[in-house]
């Protein structure tokens, strides 16, 4: 295979990449060694930050997220909910950080309004009573999973190529210039090559693995962070604490759910991040100070992303200090490898721009002249898709009479019918239990999956998208996978019905004997 | 009102125990939140699957294991109640079987292995007779019949998985899948209980068995999800054979089971017969006590609230699903009577890192400590109440769902509890055994 520029990573920058080449007109081609989303694109807060956050300490950082936000709130709108954010003081809270946070939001041009407790309280009622100070900021909360298939759809459309579970296994280089890359293909084993003059390293944590595949050293501190959902909205707007970024000061309302986050933890081993049980009960008294419902209102499932964090060598060892800046390095400058990019930090709201800034020096490269449309260009959406609410919902599928046309709701937390599923299931070359249940809602309930991932890998089998005698194996590692989540969140009510889920596995299936 | 002996849970434990007591000629009552955790069982009596829990291989005998079980694992409720006891329930339970209209086949001394909906072997002991030919140890095709739009049976997906298990020569029968397409409900939800009504209706059967017909080969079996009718599955079961000129049997399906129901409702319906009161669906109750016995229990919170008073207590609650215990973040607990649970402090040791572990997972195993007379005890080992006994999951050690013996489990233990009741309330001849002042503490060195 023969393309111009190979992007490695199907995260959120990658994707972005992969969308501004192929509006550019630049034969590309993206790898992913797992599928869209599977790294740290999938495992955060789903935030699109208005900058505040990072007003005080990291005024470059906030004045990008800021711009950013608002160009997403314009091509990115269906994926989008334009929730409005506040940053709430406790008397607990440094009394200065208000102050110093309007006079930096002012500096920035961020539109940040002090509002009275009072009308806080009158707008988001489940809120503590005992909030001193209120700053209204543009926060809204982002489908990062929809966010980023629309990139990676619409770069397809315009003739890219994606491909999802090719692992990049060697780079090839001649003379010091790039001339192609060597991928395994993770379901068939097949290795496969392909010719190119550029390669832009969008790896995410991986992505100093990447870079030394081709000689180049790249140093990337790695920064747990971990979540919990609730299966209550509780607030209708985004919180953070006002106070210096710390852990669990931030809450975003997504769906029906509700997403506590983050903790911030500097790590070594980037596969696989689990949530731990102090992390969530962290998390969840800390949420509970300013939000008091959080206490009795049901977790349903932990997770934890990894940040790849540049500057790792003058921070030492508090991760938060880094910026969460990016970092863009031309390798022919830097390790004389010409054509290899690494595109590395950064988050998710400011992904298109950390895409932009990687085009315009390949184009420079490649010598030629065309510029950006991205910030202008809407992303296509599917016409019926709005923002998930189960309202919403009720009035597509409406009344069981009509189960006849969608087929039976297979996942009776989300309301997702079979029609659904198996449509996802025929337009997928390998669907996965994961990518069903992302792109559906499947599973993402109070039982998590619980009840429908059978159901769910019937499907897949009967479908053929998975070979014969391997349907076990499936569902026992996404059961698996599925526990690392709901573990650290296993008490009360979760515990219960975890208990007939366990049931249902092993007291019927008996699938822990098999 | 005053009874002999209260029941509180009405799952299989709570309901051997009150027809146990009953039998006796006790006075019972019993008092449940729900229509207990029946339904959501398979309806088979698991004796004793695996042992060890780790590994994968069936016994073929629970009863012959249960000398080691008592040695490796002495506060196992099976170590508890003993062989004899356990033998005499699971005989007695056969014979209320019967009497119920709800035979059930097979013993305690061998396992049969019966196919689920995922295409893997359960291993169990007592099956009831719609399930019968289920035993994949007899060969010969069967057909696995699915309905469209019943959602938790793929006959292709349990066909696939169990040919490979007929292919690796583990099991005797060979399985091929068919779907039926459109089946009039009456306009009803494509759904387990709905078909299980449907089912016992003769119509419906006759326009079932026309379109079946042609889709058996001779010397078939056929299979299909539990959904035999709910009233009289011996008479739909022999409905089909007779019309069909094949063998026929049930594979038991996720909750709500349609033969967990059936068995509830035939076994309440039998126990009122025989004078049993049973009140369910009530949301609080509020336990009388004095010093070390139990007076027994007000329906609620007020005043007005009616109570029931007993000379015995069953506390036949189950673990978590049931509602006999629960938890919060750092904590477990025992709902009805705050009677002591043993249970790590660190959250993360109530779990194993897998979730299907092959050693079982440690909050399957949480309850409440008993002395040999089903007593709950405290951890020295004294009796807390001198006239509560429990039954069935409640009581701690030994991890039904890993070893697959809850059903076992509950009977035998349920029966035990119920005699013992009775005894207590001057009914028999079952007195236990030490009186609280006389009894040893436990090895704490076992543990």
């Amino acid at each position: 295979m023969k393309t111009e520029v190979v992007v490695i990573g199907g995260g959120a920058t990658g994707a972005g990449v992969l969308r501004d080449l192929a509006l550019r007109g630049i034969d590309a081609v993206l790898l992913e060694k797992e599928e869209l989303t599977s790294g740290t694109s999938g495992r955060n807060h789903g935030l699109l930050h208005s900058g505040a956050r990072y007003a005080v300490n990291d005024p470059d950082s906030a004045r990008e997220c800021l711009a950013e936000n608002k160009i997403l709130k314009k091509i990115a709108s269906p994926c989008i909910e334009p929730t409005g954010g506040f940053f709430l003081a406790l008397p607990q809270d440094p009394p200065d950080y208000a102050d110093d946070l309007l006079r930096a939001c002012a500096s920035l041009d961020l539109p940040a309004a002090e509002v009275s407790p009072a009308e806080v309280l009158q707008k988001e009622p489940a809120l503590s009573p005992k909030i001193n100070r209120a700053i209204y900021v543009p926060d809204a909360s982002i489908d990062p999973f929809r966010l980023i298939r629309a990139n990676v759809e619409e770069a397809e459309r315009l003739g890219a190529q994606f491909f999802p579970h090719r692992r990049v296994v060697a780079i090839f280089t001649a003379d010091g210039t790039i001339h192609g890359l060597q991928a395994i293909d993770a379901k068939t084993g097949e290795e496969f090559r392909i010719t190119c003059r550029f390669i832009i390293n969008a790896a995410g944590v991986w992505a100093g693995r990447v870079a030394r595949m081709a000689g180049a050293p790249l140093d990337i501190l790695f920064s747990k962070g971990s979540l919990v959902v609730l299966n209550r909205r509780l607030v209708n707007s985004v919180i953070n604490r006002c106070r210096p970024p710390s852990n669990g000061d931030i809450l975003v309302p997504h769906g029906p759910a509700l997403i506590i986050g983050t903790t911030s933890q500097t790590v070594t081993e980037i596969e696989d991040p689990s949530p731990e049980e102090e992390e969530v009960d962290l998390l969840l008294s800390e949420g509970e100070t300013i939000l008091p419902e959080v206490s009795s209102t049901r977790a349903i499932r932990a997770y934890a992303g990894v940040r790849p964090l540049m500057g790792a060598r003058e921070a030492g060892e508090d991760s938060r200090k880094i910026s969460r800046d990016f970092l863009l390095l031309d390798h022919g400058e830097a390790d004389q490898i010409k054509g290899l990019f690494s595109i590395v930090g950064g988050k998710l709201t400011t992904y298109r721009l950390m895409a932009e800034r990687t085009v315009d020096v390949i184009v420079k490269a490649m010598g030629r002249k065309t510029s950006c449309t991205t910030a202008e260009k809407p992303l296509p959406f599917p016409e019926e898709y709005t923002f998930h609410d189960l309202g919403s919902k009720l009035r597509k599928i409406g009344l069981p009479q009509s189960f006849q046309e969608t087929g039976e709701i297979l996942c009776e937390c989300e309301l997702v019918s079979r029609g659904e599923i198996v449509q996802e299931i025929r337009n997928q070359p390998y669907p996965s239990l994961k990518e069903i249940q992302e792109r559906t809602r499947a599973g993402m309930g109070p039982c998590q999956g619980g009840f429908c991932s059978p159901r769910l890998t019937a499907l897949l089998s009967e479908g053929g998208k998975i070979p014969p005698g391997t349907s076990l194996p499936i569902l026992k590692r996404f059961l698996e996978e599925r526990w690392k989540g709901t573990r650290p969140v296993m008490w009360g009510p979760q515990l219960r019905e975890e208990q007939l889920i366990q049931a249902l596995y092993t007291e019927l299936f008996n699938l822990d004997h098999f | 009102m005053f009874y002999d002996v209260i029941v509180i849970g009405a799952g299989l434990a709570g309901l051997m125990a009150a027809e146990a007591a009953q039998s006796q000629g006790a006075r019972v009552l019993v008092l449940a939140r729900g229509m207990g955790s029946l339904p959501l069982t398979t309806g088979c009596i698991d004796g004793l699957g695996y042992f060890p829990r780790t590994t994968n291989i069936p016994l073929s005998s629970p009863l012959s294991a249960l000398p080691q079980l008592k040695e490796d694992q002495p506060y196992h409720p099976y170590a508890i109640v003993g062989q004899e006891k356990i033998m005499l329930a699971m005989a007695h339970f056969q014979e209320l079987g019967q009497v119920i209209g709800l035979p059930y086949s097979g013993t305690f001394a061998s396992t049969l292995l019966i196919p689920t909906p995922l295409g893997t072997y359960h291993p169990t002991c007592l099956v009831p007779e719609t399930m019968n030919q289920g035993n994949l140890s007899i060969p010969g095709p069967v057909l696995l019949l699915g309905f469209r739009g019943l959602k938790d049976f793929s006959p292709f997906l349990a066909a696939e998985n169990l040919n490979i298990l007929h292919s690796q020569g583990k099991i005797a029968s060979s399985f091929r899948a068919e779907v039926l397409e459109k089946l009039d409900l009456g306009g009803k939800a494509m759904n387990g209980l709905n078909l299980a009504r449907a089912f016992d209706g003769e119509d419906f059967r006759n326009a079932f068995i026309k379109i079946v017909r042609p889709l058996l080969k001779s010397g078939d079996r056929l299979a299909l999800p539990a959904v035999l009718g709910f009233h009289s599955p011996g008479q739909v079961l022999a409905d089909l054979k007779k019309k069909l000129q094949a063998n026929v049997f049930e594979i038991p399906m996720p909750p709500p089971s349609v033969p967990g129901i059936r068995l509830f409702r035939k076994l309440q319906i039998y126990l009122q017969e025989k004078g049993v009161r049973i009140i369910l669906g009530f949301s609080t109750l509020d336990p009388r006590k004095e010093s070390k016995r139990l007076l027994g229990f007000a329906l609620g919170f007020s005043k007005k609230s009616p109570i029931y008073k007993a000379s015995a207590i069953v506390l036949a609650t189950g673990k978590f699903v049931g509602g006999g215990l629960d938890s919060d973040r750092g904590r477990i607990f025992e709902t009805l009577l705050d009677l002591p649970i043993k249970y790590p402090k660190n959250r993360r040791e109530w779990f194993k890192p897998r979730l299907l572990a092959a050693e079982g997972q440690p909050f399957n195993c949480f309850g409440v400590e008993v002395n040999e007379n089903l007593q709950p005890v405290d951890p020295e080992g004294r009796v807390i109440y001198s006239n509560l006994f429990a039954a069935g999951a409640i009581i701690a050690h030994g991890d039904s769902m890993s070893e697959k013996s809850g059903g076992g489990i509950a009977i035998s233990t349920g029966y035990l509890a119920g005699q013992l009741a009775a005894g207590f309330a001057g009914k028999n001849k079952f007195t236990t055994k030490n009186t609280e002042m006389g009894l040893k503490p436990k090895d704490e060195n076992a543990k």
